[in-house]
């Protein structure tokens, strides 16, 4: 009877590794140090089954092993940047041994900020600042090249005016009032796809599409920009990326809409005036997008 | 890397470096080539390229630059059948490492402008193509002031117009130039008076069709693209041209169809795994096949399964082969 069933079984995907390595590494020049403090996800999987199949572990690499690796290439490799450093891990399982298969390294970057004041760097100290989380994720097979993903998450903006809703479509269920001028609360998610692995600055492009980010969503410090959806601040904010990033060939963007609506105190005899707002964590908004670059001819 | 390349005695650099050293200025080398003490590599080189079989050519290339580092003709022609190879980013390096030992090599100068045109790299093609124009003895009199914009460059246009013969170098800068502010009706005129001198130019004939592509003009491109492909049916990036203006008119077999050429070629001339094929093709076969719905495909795509899916797509739509192909 058992038998029977594993006849009946075939594999879709294996892979094995160890989550939530942490590290962080000190790099000493004189009395200035610089860090980076790193938490990875590392996944492989290998050409036999037999693991899975028969019990047979000659082959597996332990994930125990996975972490020492990871701590060890951290010493032996500059850790310049998440993506690199990804990018060194898989090239070393893909390169050390002749039976994995693929390597899939997802990592992300404590959001340490160096001490500063009147613009004097402290030399050695810093304050945890989660402004936004870097993470990348990095893929390849063997033989392959690696496809390098990096991405931003909870970068939590707000506005309190220059962005408004209406003409949306009304059916009988539709009890939403057109908005003029509203709040726009939103926590950006953002993760794009690089169109090579060498010779890439991770680090500048990071900070051009974050900067990005923020401004289409605030537009000029005086009188700001209007957005007339979320869909359209989404759209022209992947557009201009793509624009600026020659090295960027695609990104997905998820921002979510953080309500806040008018507190209703007129049976407390007060007139609200948009002044006090009630922020609702749930349900909230949820609008999506992918762009990538169209595939352009060459010379 | 190269520091430690010039500790050594020559006696030992062809042994120990040659086996160790795979990155030389920026350019990554391929680490198995079997033409790597090749005595006559660079002639060979030529006549693998004349065949169509670009991947022997650039292997020969790069044993005879491995040989002679300082030979700036061929770290030019390695640069130019990398990008006829569909490898823009290693056509980009070693073309800027023959520029750095000839400053003046008009051909290199033209091609990393038409790299640095395909990158997007607006600046860069710009100031390529003002190198191109000063040292070039027929026109460096035109040359505009150096860090001047687009616009500044255009403005010699009128000039560079007004010269009574057609000289197709300098219509192919033109037709570079009209690529880089999007005024593709006016390149593919430059382009087309380049082929009136040069009606078997392969590469000018793909220069054409990629700016009728670009131009959305793609049922022209094709026709532009099988004329190069005609002329030199190993032209990897005019079949990857192609491929990509089959996406756009919506046929997706076909795209996926060319692609699958293209990366066969590459592989078939050495068996050296995916080191030897393009990763702009994979790319776009990925995005092909994602627009066909085959999930199964997909995932071979994805794994680099090219035997899988070469039997899959090019041979015959027998129903119970394609059942074969599914996971």
């Amino acid at each position: 009877m058992d038998r029977l069933c594993v006849q009946n079984v075939e594999f879709v995907q294996t892979g094995y590794g160890k989550n939530t390595v942490k590290v962080l590494v000190i790099r000493r020049k004189g009395s200035q140090h610089d860090i980076i403090e790193l938490k990875a996800d590392v996944k492989l999987t290998l050409k036999s089954r037999k693991d899975y199949l028969c019990g047979d572990n000659s082959d597996i690499i332990p994930t125990d092993t996975v972490k020492n690796t990871v701590h060890a290439l951290a010493k032996i490799r500059e850790v310049k940047s998440i993506e690199q450093f990804s990018l060194d891990i898989c090239h070393h399982f893909l390169t050390s041994f002749n039976h994995v298969l693929s390597a899939v390294v997802h990592m992300e970057e404590a959001p340490w900020r160096r001490l500063e004041k009147n613009g004097v760097e402290h030399a050695h100290a810093f304050i945890y600042s989660p402004e936004a989380c870097r993470f990348c994720d990095v893929e390849q097979n063997v033989n392959g090249i690696p496809v390098v993903h990096s991405g931003l998450k909870n970068m939590t903006v707000l506005k309190t005016t220059q962005s408004g809703f209406e003409g949306f479509l009304r059916d009988r269920f539709t009890t939403l009032p057109e908005a003029k001028d509203r709040c726009f609360c939103t926590s950006v998610y953002a993760r794009w796809r690089y169109n090579r692995a060498q010779d890439v600055n991770f680090d500048a492009a990071w900070k051009c599409v974050k900067e990005t980010i923020i401004e289409k969503f605030a537009g000029p410090y005086d009188r700001g920009e209007y957005s007339p959806s979320v869909q359209k601040t989404l759209y022209d904010t992947q557009v201009l990326i793509l624009n600026r990033i020659p090295e960027v060939d695609e990104i997905e963007m998820v921002m979510p809409n953080k309500h806040y609506f008018t507190i209703d105190m007129t049976k407390m005899g007060l007139t609200n005036r948009d002044e006090v707002l009630l922020p609702l964590d749930n349900p909230s908004g949820n609008i999506t997008g992918t762009v990538r670059r169209k595939e352009r001819a060459r010379l | 890397m190269g520091g430690v390349c010039k500790r050594m005695s020559p006696r030992n650099w062809k042994n120990q470096v040659l086996a160790a050293v795979h990155l030389l200025q920026g350019y990554y080398f391929n680490s198995k080539n079997p033409y790597r003490d090749w005595p006559n590599a660079f002639a060979e080189s030529q006549e693998n390229a004349r065949e169509g079989d670009l991947n022997a050519a650039v292997l020969l290339l790069e044993a005879a630059i491995l040989q002679d580092p300082q030979d700036s003709e061929a770290w030019q022609l390695l640069g130019m059948t990398q990008a006829e190879n569909e490898n823009e980013q290693a056509a980009i390096m070693s073309l800027q490492r023959c520029l750095e030992l000839r400053p003046n090599n008009l051909p290199a100068l033209m091609a990393l402008a038409v790299s640095f045109t395909n990158s997007s790299m607006q600046r860069e093609a710009c100031d390529a193509l003002r190198r191109w124009i000063g040292h070039n003895a027929r026109y460096k009199h035109l040359a505009p002031d150096s860090g001047g914009p687009l616009q500044e460059q255009r403005r010699h246009d009128a000039a560079l117009f007004n010269v009574d013969f057609v000289d197709p170098d300098l219509q192919t800068g033109l037709g570079v130039l009209f690529n880089l502010s999007n005024d593709f009706n006016k390149a593919v005129e430059a382009f087309t008076a380049a082929l009136s001198v040069r009606p078997r130019d392969y590469l000018l004939w793909n220069r054409l069709g990629a700016t009728l592509a670009n131009g959305d003009r793609s049922e022209e491109a094709m026709e532009a693209y099988s004329r190069a492909l005609d002329l030199q049916p190993g032209f990897i990036r005019s079949r990857y041209n192609l491929g990509i203006s089959c996406i756009n008119l919506g046929l997706h077999r076909e795209a996926v169809s060319n692609f699958l050429t293209a990366l066969n070629q590459q592989r078939r001339s050495q068996r050296c795994g995916h080191q030897q094929m393009s990763a702009n093709i994979w790319a776009a076969l990925r995005i092909a096949i994602s627009m066909m719905d085959r999930p199964e495909l997909f995932q071979a795509a994805k794994a680099g399964d090219l035997d899988l899916l070469t039997r899959c797509l090019t041979g015959p739509s027998d129903w119970t082969e394609q059942k074969q192909c599914g996971v």
